[in-house]
């Protein structure tokens, strides 16, 4: 049930560090890059849209006495469904879904309904949780355990049984919001003044780790794995936090250095990486997506959306969902399907 | 507004025959929230001398109408006060723990040897509920410590919505507080949408936090939040862009706060 019981093979990999030198950006060829499918919900606002199959799952903004509600939105009939609904002042803060379940956080509590049999389960009871991300039946989060201590979790949700992965030096700030690798779930944290990445492959139960030492930017959070890259938000300061002093980059893991991959200066206020692509909403909600396939000291990048993304999301089939809300209470929001070609 | 459009879809539904499954209980362990979407003391009357304060303040410190613009460069520069960083403690306590930050600013300006109350009685006078706070109990119980913690703040609750433009009196009514030469420092409260704030990566909750601070000598122009979070992920004090109506930050956040219900959006 703990790491204790695992086999775990601990590799720390001291990694050498560059600040790179950044090209200058230039135009990607888009159309042999991604494809682009438009969807309007009828919801002005909604709130982590996911795709399963021809369904959209989201969270809808609340309504005055109505609370908030998970809908399914069908693609192919336009029909809306509430599966779940919570009155005010309750609310959905956390909603991940795959084709196996719907999972949701209502205050302190996780819940996972079977997409199956309909039957919902309580994966995680009274606990601080933060960030979960679904791999099948394998749901990870970041677990505030009594002592106030951190641990990265996975639950088995078909088995419901609940493993400690390892413990978290700092649990808070970025590092609580990790994702999947294929089997392998990624994370940040900072040992010893010291960012690190952190990975635990399910199937050989090894950890692994990889330091940013030397380096100005050297704290990861929200990290992104595409294959031999992390792509991440990295930081400089952990005393107070300042979300516009940051640089966007990968770790390359064979190459064994940070590489920037935006321009001194630039913030982006959201990053998500999937099947070959990075996407990159910048300070003005602007969204550019790089190949993470591009030799390194390359920036071409490619804004296959005009105008504003509020967020981004990415899909257990792997499509990248953008989207924007409408500044009209009356209005539609509309999402960008984006799947890598 | 929101509801009716919620009605509207719920009828729609139900004449094209689809089901709307209220599925199963809703869960009660844990918090509920730390602000309802709307205030039932909001009468007509109530909101009309809230809204006469409001712009009684504001001219006072020359905002709105014909006063300053937050576009003008480097108005404010980098200005910062002290306020303690507390925890809140329970789900809902998020309005009692930024009223205790903020009161201690006002502890130290004014030298007191008074021990600031504690969550649980702040709770107590602004009748917070597993439902949260009010922002207007909120500034009612900031006011009720004057003659405590000295004796020269007056927080008044106000919306966005509804000013001739609320990012210019959202950035204002905060840089004007924070400001030195302001007389009647106060450390804004403010209720925020957490969804439009890019740290909390897309996480949904109706949140107080106290701001400490400004600079506008930087681009984008930030504000130092303090944020009381239980969820420690959160907690802490952070520089966060403040965005615009259509783009991502603290400006946003709390407009979208003020636009989802007549809870107001900030004491200040």
């Amino acid at each position: 049930m703990v790491a204790a019981s695992l086999a775990l093979g601990v590799l720390l990999s001291g990694c050498g560090s560059s600040s790179g030198t950044l090209a200058r950006t230039t135009e990607l060829d888009g159309d042999s890059l991604v494809s682009v499918e438009m969807i309007e919900l009828p919801f002005a606002v909604c709130n982590q849209p996911q795709l399963v199959g021809t369904d959209i799952y989201a969270t809808i903004a609340p309504g005055e006495d109505d609370g908030m509600s998970l809908v399914r939105y069908d693609t192919r009939t336009k029909a809306v469904e509430t599966i779940v609904k919570v009155p005010e002042p309750s609310m959905i803060g956390y909603f991940v879904a795959n084709e196996r379940w719907l999972v949701y956080s209502v205050g302190f509590e996780l819940f996972a309904q079977s997409l199956e049999t309909g039957e919902r389960q309580v994966a995680c009871d009274n606990h601080d949780l933060y960030g979960p991300t679904l791999n099948g039946d394998l749901l990870a989060w970041t677990d505030l355990t009594p002592e106030r201590t951190h641990e990265m979790v996975i639950r088995d949700l078909a088995k419901r049984e609940t493993t400690v992965v390892a413990p978290l030096a700092m649990g808070n700030l970025y590092n609580n919001f990790s994702t999947w690798d294929g089997d392998r779930l990624v994370w940040t944290d900072i040992v010893n003044d010291v960012g690190r990445y952190r990975t635990f492959d399910v199937a050989t139960k090894e950890l692994q780790e990889f330091d940013l030492s030397g380096i100005e930017y050297r704290y990861p959070g929200y990290v992104q794995a595409d294959g031999d890259r992390f792509y991440s938000i990295n930081f400089n300061d952990v005393a107070e936090w300042d979300w516009a002093t940051q640089r966007v980059g990968y770790l390359s893991r064979s190459q064994g250095r940070f590489v920037p991959i935006v321009p001194e200066g630039f913030i982006a206020n959201s990053i998500r990486a999937t099947d070959g692509i990075v996407a990159i909403v910048d300070l003005n909600q602007r969204m550019t997506i790089r190949s993470t396939s591009e030799p390194e000291g390359q920036t071409r990048e490619y804004q296959p959306v005009e105008g504003r993304i509020d967020a981004l999301q990415v899909s257990s089939d792997g499509t990248l969902i953008a989207w924007r809300d409408s500044l009209d209470p009356k209005g539609r929001c509309t999402l960008f399907l984006i799947r890598a070609r | 507004m929101k509801r009716t459009i919620v009605l509207m879809v719920i009828s729609v539904l139900l004449l094209l025959g689809v089901s709307v499954c209220s599925a199963g209980a809703t869960p009660t362990k844990g918090s509920k929230g730390g602000a309802p979407l709307n205030d039932p003391s909001l009468t007509p009357a109530v909101v009309a001398e809230l809204d006469r304060l409001t712009e009684e303040k504001e001219a006072a410190l020359g905002i709105g109408a014909g006063g300053v613009s937050a576009m003008a460069l480097n108005k404010y520069g980098l200005q910062t006060r002290p306020a303690t960083n507390y925890r809140q403690e329970t789900g809902y306590w998020c309005g009692p723990a930024s009223a205790r930050q903020s009161l201690s600013f006002h502890k130290t300006s004014s030298r007191s040897t008074v021990a600031l109350p504690s969550q649980a009685t702040l709770a107590n006078r602004i009748g917070t509920t597993p439902s949260g706070s009010l922002t207007t109990a909120i500034a009612n119980t900031m006011n009720s410590y004057r003659g405590t913690f000295g004796s020269n703040f007056n927080y008044i609750a106000s919306n966005l919505v509804g000013t001739d433009n609320p990012y210019e009196h959202f950035v204002n009514r905060i840089g004007f507080q924070l400001r030195s030469i302001t007389t009647n420092p106060t450390i804004p409260i403010t209720l925020m949408q957490t969804s439009r704030i890019p740290r909390y990566w897309g996480h949904v909750s109706r949140h107080y936090m106290s701001i400490s601070g400004i600079n506008d000598n930087v681009s984008p122009m930030v504000m130092r939040s303090v944020d009381p979070n239980s969820n420690i992920a959160y907690y802490g004090i952070y520089w966060d862009a403040v965005g615009a109506t259509n783009v991502n930050g603290l400006f946003r956040a709390c407009l979208q706060a003020d636009l989802d219900g007549t809870n107001m959006a900030m004491a200040w």
